[in-house]
């Protein structure tokens, strides 16, 4: 089923466009990011329910002008016929107050181009199965509460099981003098949760659930509800790592991380104009095991970070940014591009409509290879299967890596002992990981729960992934 | 606006209660490279978050269903309605134990700011020229800073007479401080208060060029296998934390935590007990707030002595659940300093960190660790910067002999020890 475009930006965009035609009499560049996302979030737990509307609802604009030599900004979310003089007075000052107030006391400003755009007019509406308002809550609420009743067939020691679901409906209006886009589509995503605790040892298992799909996606969630509730238990037994170097067979949802953290971040090229990024040093050089092709891009998959076009108006693109181990390119906003006279690839990305656009990841993974887990496992004398994990963190600068994984299954001569072990934190060298790789499997799974921020803010959807590979990593 | 809403809310005959958040916001952010104003941004948004409620029945048992939506601003009469209909329909499958709203209460305290006289544009520069006032440093700079100034205002009202008003000035800084050794290194930084006090800004910006010099000297941490760890600045409070987050109305009623009122929250233990008090007016804290998003009055609340659980805190809601009075959901908190010096816990071989890529410290198993971005190892007699590897363990294990340091930071929303020191903590590292 087709995804609506949003009523009110359908509404709006006549004074959006009188709005840019006014400000275009002031500035050499004008556009406007109109949003519209609606979404509903549901929580079912042991100990209660909850309700509310998505984390990501938003509603506003943002306009961007060309102010001299930089680019000036400002949010707004209420435009109408009677206040559309006021919200133009506004932009007008409000963008030169600061930067009137930097000057004076100083300060100077970057020096970028004025954007070129080609005319564009395009529109796109996502597909899917069951949109969320044709779903009732009481049966997305009984679903849930049906899942969170089955975990309990399963261990006396639950303490509590929550099984979530989010669905989101994202509508985006770009105009400029040059470009007229629209886009309309949805995301979901899941979670079950079980925390078990035996004596006073508390753990717990979760699994997640991601993509374009409504709330068909609760459906999936109903599969998987043993296996959640066993991994908590089986967490109870778990034992710290000895800390060392270990041969590690990662699960795609952990390749996705590192392929995330290691180079997603590290070359994104709003840190190439800060000199942030030690990528720059490696364009066209080994950076990686010749097995490794990693891509970044919102027409690279279909998942929660497909789109037709970013928050800054480019369309979306499939970027290779790492191909028989050689790093080729990095991904780019377009300011970036535009200082580092490179071509956009249609990553400017924004929280929402209230803040800044930066570098972001979209869909990003490394490429299946020819191997098979079987295979992987028989070749490990001493080391461990890594799966799932709690989070991550970036060092573009020092290629440094962090993942907090949630747990290893120990292989020792080519079979799994059945000792666990957790947490276990995975840090080192990003080139020495990855020039580590030494056997790709045959599968390739995308995963678009959570949310990337870079820093340790501006939070937006992001998936990530890949296959099973077999590398070197210091683990404790 | 909030009369449509109000109307809309009064109008629909199935809700028992409800209460709305207005937010007004009004913002300035300039972002540099270098020293140099790369953009600049301003914002204004409002935004109304509406949660109704609604009791009822289903085979003899009572209920309390809620729904939350966000009504933006522009919508009509006629959109209002229909949105408040919708989520109170929804209310009536959300089956949760009954539980009341917050009734009128008087504030308790006040916070205040001197970023509240002026226009926040003028003072956004004035806090860039501070902030750059330090960048002389040779072999260490500020590589992209980033500044944001927020004029918060919040009213809350609700169906019991609730209604409640206050303004806030959140600032928020992002610093990204370079320092060139055998390679270029950087550290990542933020600060956030609500509060300007000149001088202190360049006073944490100069510590920032510091830390990042001693990262660009740093060696390769040693693989120590388990080490005494000192968690020193950021880290120590997050580590604090669990203590705080174990004591909350709504963690336990989810059965995520055991603590229990009127026993001991650190087990049988031999080092510092802890003593924490929760502040809602704590001075130029980020997430100070006379009341909580319940329009409940805040107080100060001690709520663990001497490692002994005095009270919960939360919420109007778990805390009817626990049978407990309620606190209201405060976010600042204080720790009572240690008897011993930074130097008396350094003496004897350990590893101290102060900076992590993130530090995490997982509330439901006690689990914590991270990568080290900086750090600092003594063998005894020699001390020098350390960058890599990681450290991790679990609060539960390490407890027993924690020590809290006798100086004290004062941070976003935490004052406190500056330094915890743990034993036997397991130490990835990278060479011997």
């Amino acid at each position: 089923m087709k995804v609506q475009d949003s009523a009110f930006l359908l509404k709006v965009k006549p004074l959006l466009k009188r709005l840019i035609s006014e400000l275009s009499k002031d500035y050499d560049y004008v556009s406007v990011l109109g949003t519209d996302v609606s979404g509903k979030s549901y929580s079912v737990l042991t100990t209660g329910i909850s309700l509310s509307d998505s984390n990501w609802t938003e509603r506003g604009f943002v306009v961007r002008v060309f102010n001299e030599s930089i680019y000036s900004e400002y949010s707004f979310n209420e435009l109408s016929e009677e206040n559309f003089k006021q919200v133009l007075n506004n932009i007008r000052e409000e963008t030169e107050k600061s930067l009137r107030n930097s000057k004076a006391k100083g300060f100077h400003t970057g020096k970028y181009p004025c954007v070129m755009e080609e005319k564009i007019v395009k529109h796109f509406n996502g597909d899917v199965v069951t949109p969320l308002e044709f779903s009732r809550p009481s049966e997305i609420i009984e679903k849930l509460t049906s899942i969170k009743d089955k975990a309990y067939e399963y261990t006396d020691l639950l303490v509590n099981f929550m099984a979530a679901y989010e669905g989101v409906t994202v509508s985006k209006l770009f105009i400029s003098p040059n470009k007229d886009l629209m886009q309309s589509y949805m995301w979901s995503q899941g979670y079950t949760y079980a925390i078990v605790r035996k004596e006073s040892n508390t753990r717990y298992g979760y699994k997640s659930y991601s993509g374009l799909k409504g709330t068909e996606l609760i459906d999936e969630m109903s599969k998987d509800i043993k296996e959640v509730v066993d991994k908590a238990v089986m967490l109870l037994d778990a034992v710290p790592i000895e800390p060392g170097m270990y041969d590690v067979i990662c699960s795609p949802e952990v390749a996705g991380l590192i392929a995330h953290e290691a180079f997603g971040h590290g070359v994104e090229m709003d840190m190439f104009v800060k000199n942030r990024a030690k990528a720059v040093e490696y364009l066209n050089k080994p950076v990686a095991s010749k097995l490794v092709e990693m891509h970044d891009g919102a027409r690279a998959a279909e998942e929660v970070s497909s789109y037709l076009f970013d928050d800054e108006g480019t369309l979306g693109t499939d970027t290779t940014i790492i191909k028989e181990g050689i790093l080729l390119t990095g991904i780019s906003d377009l300011l970036s591009a535009l200082k580092l006279g490179t071509k956009p690839t249609g990553n400017g990305k924004r929280e929402s409509f209230e803040r800044k656009a930066y570098t972001r990841m979209t869909n990003t993974f490394f490429s299946p290879g020819n191997d098979s887990l079987e295979e992987m496992i028989a070749s490990i004398e001493h080391g461990y299967l890594l799966e799932d994990y709690y989070s991550g963190m970036e060092d573009p600068k020092n290629w440094g890596i962090q993942c907090m994984i949630a747990y290893g299954r120990e292989i020792r001569n080519g079979k799994f002992t059945g000792k666990i072990v957790s947490p276990v934190v995975m840090t080192g060298y990003v080139p020495d990981l990855l020039q580590s790789i030494s056997m790709i499997s045959g599968e390739l799974r995308l995963s678009g729960s959570g949310a990337c921020g870079k820093g340790h803010k501006e939070w937006v959807k992001v998936s990530s992934g890949g296959p099973y590979i077999k590398a070197k990593a210091r683990l404790g | 606006m909030l009369r449509k809403i109000k109307k809309a809310l009064e109008s629909t005959r199935e809700i028992s209660d409800w209460k709305v958040i207005e937010t007004i916001k009004e913002g300035h952010e300039l972002y540099f490279i270098r020293q140099e104003l790369d953009m600049n941004r301003a914002k204004n948004v409002s935004s109304y978050n509406v949660t109704v409620y609604r009791d009822f029945e289903e085979a003899g048992k009572k209920f309390r269903g809620s729904a939350q939506t966000t009504i933006h601003p522009g919508m009509s009469e006629g959109e209002v309605k229909k949105r408040i209909e919708e989520s109170t329909f929804a209310a009536g499958f959300v089956k949760n134990r009954p539980y009341p709203i917050a009734e009128p209460s008087e504030a308790k305290g006040s916070i205040s700011s001197g970023l509240q006289k002026g226009e926040i544009s003028d003072w956004i520069v004035e806090i860039a020229s501070e902030v750059f006032s330090q960048d002389t440093k040779k072999g260490a700079y500020l590589n992209s800073t980033e500044i944001y100034l927020t004029k918060v205002h919040t009213h809350i009202l609700n169906s019991r007479g609730v209604d409640v008003q206050f303004d806030a000035v959140r600032a928020f800084i992002e610093l990204i401080v370079t320092a060139t050794g055998e390679e270029e290194v950087e550290l990542y930084h933020q600060l956030r208060f609500s509060d300007y006090r000149p001088g202190s800004i360049s006073k944490k910006v100069t510590e920032f060029l510091e830390e990042a010099l001693n990262r660009a000297q740093a060696k390769p941490t040693p693989a120590l296998g388990t080490a005494p760890v000192l968690l020193v600045s950021e880290p120590a409070e997050d580590f604090l934390s669990y203590y705080v987050d174990n004591a909350s109305a709504r963690a336990v009623y989810e059965k995520i935590s055991t603590f229990k009122i009127g026993e001991s929250v650190q087990g049988d233990f031999v080092g510092d007990g802890i003593t924490i008090t929760l502040d809602p007016f704590m001075p130029e804290s980020y997430y100070s707030a006379p009341y909580d998003g319940d329009g409940f009055a805040l107080n100060r609340e001690q709520i663990i002595v001497n490692g002994k659980l005095l009270k919960y805190w939360g919420d109007v809601r778990y805390s009817h659940y626990l049978g407990v009075e309620p606190t209201g959901n405060i976010h600042n908190f204080s720790v009572e300093p240690g008897k011993n010096t930074l130097e008396t816990l350094r003496e004897g071989p350990h590893l101290e960190v102060a900076l992590f890529s993130a530090f995490n410290v997982d509330s439901v198993t006690g689990d914590f660790g991270g990568e080290i971005r900086l750090g600092w190892y003594c063998d005894g007699k020699e001390r020098y910067p350390i960058t890599g590897g990681s450290i991790s363990g679990n609060i539960n294990k390490v407890q027993k002999e924690l020590l809290l340091s006798k100086e004290t930071q004062k941070s976003k929303r935490y004052t406190g020890p500056k330094a915890v020191k743990l034993l036997n903590v397991s130490v990835s590292g990278i060479n011997k």
